[in-house]
């Protein structure tokens, strides 16, 4: 048997996520805590360690503000009456202020995830339980205040146990299957789905079917998890044409003036599509941008607000098979470069 | 008891999997919502240039004496909003719904259907000789409006400079950059033949309308600048026989000489950015400077001190600093200094002769006036002279000035031979949009004026 290739090659593969996934939690980096040591009671003890092995669940959650629906970020907010101005020239009358109130685009960035309730009885392996996370393609375009925002603290658990889980799954593959067999089903399930694939060959749908753990697995938990959890599907990532394609669809449309001082800002956009790849205008929002003074920042925004809208007005030409990889969207406006 | 071999490795491998599982989980899980919590990204580096579409339904005129100067006015701006070269009407026959009245509500859905990105609408009241004129600008794809209505009243004979201050607000919210309509320029207006020619100072609107002559033409007269109020104009006259610098009051034409000392010629003033001062050439003893004169008590001071010619002086936007032309390395080149005199630092290091530089009025470029190879240019650069960029090339091209707004440079083009004629150009900072200003008569050393107020 191949143990130490397989202990290897999951070393490998740790050391490899860890490099690629490593970064993500090095921002958290809480500084060291130091006390003085002493005596303290058996009481003490306990409550000490238990505090580091529960942490307390917070129910604060940050705000959510709604949009409204014609809400346009960079429009102007006037409140005053009529004003009356004169000059040199020929007088002027203002019907309201001329320099109203600017308010800034707002970013505004909010992610709500529900975890899905798991019967007690069945037990999938956690790779199905993550490709069957909640559909929230409606959500996403209503933009709804949250009753409450989930933090990692107070996010609710899966009522299961993830070892026990995996040992149950491995038993009953392990009745059909040797084990060789079954971690090759699992790693090159994992691969097809998560590691993209820069140039592919071909692009043809994942294939579920052909996974002999998920299809035995499927066999005993799909009904039950259909029924309590929406399916949301982990698809290929677009190809280098799809992506290609959607870039010269906004282009097309990006009108651009070189002389403009407007040509100084980089502007990046969010955006969520519906199914049939129409923008949510209320979606539109900056996620950053840098560059040029307000009023060429508020013309760099139109500007590529309405590329965005007007050029994807039928809907933006996108595999709908791949949707949760084309639902959210940022585009990058970078005359700059 | 003792295990087989086989047995033991077996136990080991299955605990060993018991291990790993659970870490491959915890992977595949972190990597999972890490795709899934991404959007997708993509970037966009080319678009299109383009001019931005509008629809500018005819002003309403409000009385029946109003429909004619209603019409005239939307004419006027749109003939501005066109001469930018960064807008295209979308025309009337295209509409889907009409402005019947200044109050009426905008269908933005119709006006989003056919393209139109921008909706300007207005009306216009004549009452007598006075002048009333009310718009509103409206931003298609936002559902809303840009700004907010804006009314101006004038006189009946105001009604230019009225179209032309709402194509400057149309302009300034859509472009997020201020106007340059209400503005004038005064030049050198040249007639009759090349050897003969007479020139007389001029003064119009940035479009050619309403030119005036300032001087009468018996003698000759030279690179006009506007002071930065725009009441004042600097030039260059020989009516002495020798070349000597006023300032001519534009509203009421009266005139100030700035003396020469006996012996010298003063010519290519401008002026400080304060109006407080102007620099200026002084040419003594076979050799020209530049110096600095304050107009409060006359008193002038040398900021040059060079064996070279140096001339055309310019200041930055903020006083700080000059701009001008050399031969100090052999061959006209363009230096940058303190305002206060000193050392320069030469910027200009292209192949050919550059000269006549204008600082912008936004303070970020420096148009110039460049020979090489036989042709001429009208070209930009940064303030450190890198980012060269030559913008026109011509048998004779010089003399650039900056709209207000720094976007535009208008400039003099002189044509080949005995017939040749000179005339106004203007061109776009970007090097679009060259064309010819309509002017009476031949034209040369353009100024712009300030913005009007």
């Amino acid at each position: 048997m191949y143990y130490g290739h397989y202990i290897s090659g999951f070393a490998h593969l740790g050391l490899l996520t860890g490099l690629f996934i490593g970064p993500v939690f090095q921002k958290d980096v809480d500084p060291v805590e130091y006390s003085s040591v002493s005596l303290i009671s058996e009481q003490d003890f306990i409550d000490l360690t238990a505090s580091n092995i529960s942490p307390s669940i917070s129910e604060e959650a940050s705000k959510f503000t709604p949009m409204d629906e014609n809400d346009d970020k960079l429009n102007f907010i006037v409140n005053e009456e009529s004003k009356i101005l004169k000059s040199e020239g020929p007088e002027v009358v203002l019907d309201e202020p001329l320099e109203p109130t600017i308010k800034k685009p707002e970013i505004e960035m909010a992610v709500t995830q529900r975890a899905p309730k798991i019967s007690e009885k069945l037990k999938p392996p956690i790779s199905e339980m993550v490709d069957k996370l909640p559909d929230i393609q409606n959500e996403t375009a209503k933009f709804s205040k949250p009753n409450k925002v989930l933090t990692p603290n107070n996010l609710p658990q899966p009522e299961f146990n993830l070892s026990k889980a995996l040992e149950d799954a491995t038993e009953t593959v392990d009745e059909l299957d040797p084990v060789e067999d079954t971690i090759k089903a699992s790693t090159s399930n994992i691969v097809s789905s998560l590691r993209p694939k820069s140039r592919p060959r071909y692009i043809s749908e994942p294939n579920f079917e052909s996974k002999s753990e998920s299809k035995v697995i499927e066999s005993a938990v799909s009904d039950e998890i259909q029924s309590s959890v929406p399916r949301n599907t982990l698809s290929n990532p677009l190809t280098e044409t799809e992506t290609d394609n959607l870039q010269a669809a906004i282009q097309a449309c990006w009108l651009r003036d070189p002389g403009s001082l407007a040509e100084d800002v980089k502007l990046t956009i969010f955006m969520s599509l519906d199914r049939n790849g129409r923008v949510n205008p209320n979606s539109i929002q900056v996620v950053e941008i840098s560059g040029g003074d307000e009023d060429a920042q508020k013309v760099a925004f139109r500007r590529a607000k309405i590329a965005i809208i007007s050029c994807g007005k039928n809907g933006y030409k996108l595999p709908p098979n791949k949707y949760e990889r084309w639902r959210e969207i940022e585009v990058v406006f970078d005359p700059t470069n | 008891m003792i295990q087989p071999i086989d047995a033991i490795w077996n136990n080991r491998a299955e605990n060993e999997e018991l291990v790993l599982k659970p870490f491959l989980v915890i992977i595949f899980i972190s990597l999972t919502t890490f795709a899934q919590s991404a959007p997708l990204r993509i970037t966009i580096t080319e678009g299109v240039i383009e001019p931005l579409p509008y629809a500018a339904p005819a002003f309403i005129g409000e009385t029946g004496a109003s429909n004619e100067v209603a019409n005239k006015i939307t004419e006027l701006v749109k003939s501005d909003l066109f001469g930018t070269g960064l807008f295209r009407e979308v025309p009337k026959s295209s509409y889907i719904s009409e402005i019947d009245t200044f109050s009426s509500a905008v269908q933005y859905s119709d006006w989003k259907a056919i393209n139109v990105q921008a909706l300007l609408t207005g009306s216009v009241l004549v009452t007598g000789e006075k002048l009333s004129v009310k718009f509103r600008l409206f931003d298609v794809f936002s559902n809303s409006e840009l700004g907010k209505g804006l009314q101006f009243n004038s006189t009946k004979q105001g009604w230019r400079r009225i179209a032309h201050k709402v194509a400057d607000e149309v302009y300034s919210r859509i472009t997020g950059e201020q106007g340059y309509f209400d503005s004038r320029v005064v030049y050198v207006a040249e007639t009759g033949k090349k050897g003969s020619r007479k020139k007389r100072l001029a003064i119009m609107d940035f479009d050619g309308a309403n030119s005036k002559y300032l001087t009468d033409g018996s003698y000759i007269v030279l690179a006009p600048r506007f002071s930065p109020t725009g009441e004042r104009v600097l030039y260059t006259s020989y009516e002495t026989g020798t070349p000597q610098i006023y300032i001519i009051e534009v509203a009421t034409a009266k005139r100030t000489v700035l003396k020469n000392r006996k012996g010298t010629m003063s010519f290519a003033p401008r002026f400080s950015p304060d109006g407080q001062s102007v620099v200026y050439s002084l040419e003594q003893g076979g050799n020209t400077d530049i110096f600095i004169m304050n107009l409060r008590n006359n008193s002038s001071a040398r900021l040059t001190s060079a064996p070279s010619i140096e001339t055309a002086p310019s200041f930055s936007p903020d006083g700080s600093k000059i701009v001008f032309e050399s031969d100090r390395s052999g061959t006209q080149q363009l230096y940058v200094m303190s305002s206060l005199g000193g050392s320069a630092k030469r910027i200009s290091s292209g192949e050919g002769r550059y000269g006549t530089p204008v600082w912008s009025p936004r303070g970020d470029r420096i148009a110039f006036t460049k020979q090489s190879r036989g042709r001429f240019h009208i070209g930009v650069m940064r303030v450190d002279g890198s980012k060269e960029r030559l913008l026109t090339a011509s048998f004779l091209d010089e003399g650039p000035t900056w709209s207000p707004n720094g976007r535009v440079i208008m400039f003099t083009r002189e044509t080949q031979g005995e017939r040749g004629v000179s005339a106004l150009y203007s061109v776009d900072v970007s090097g679009r949009n060259l064309k010819k200003v309509t002017i009476r008569d031949g034209g040369s050393d353009p100024s712009w004026s300030p913005l009007g107020k």
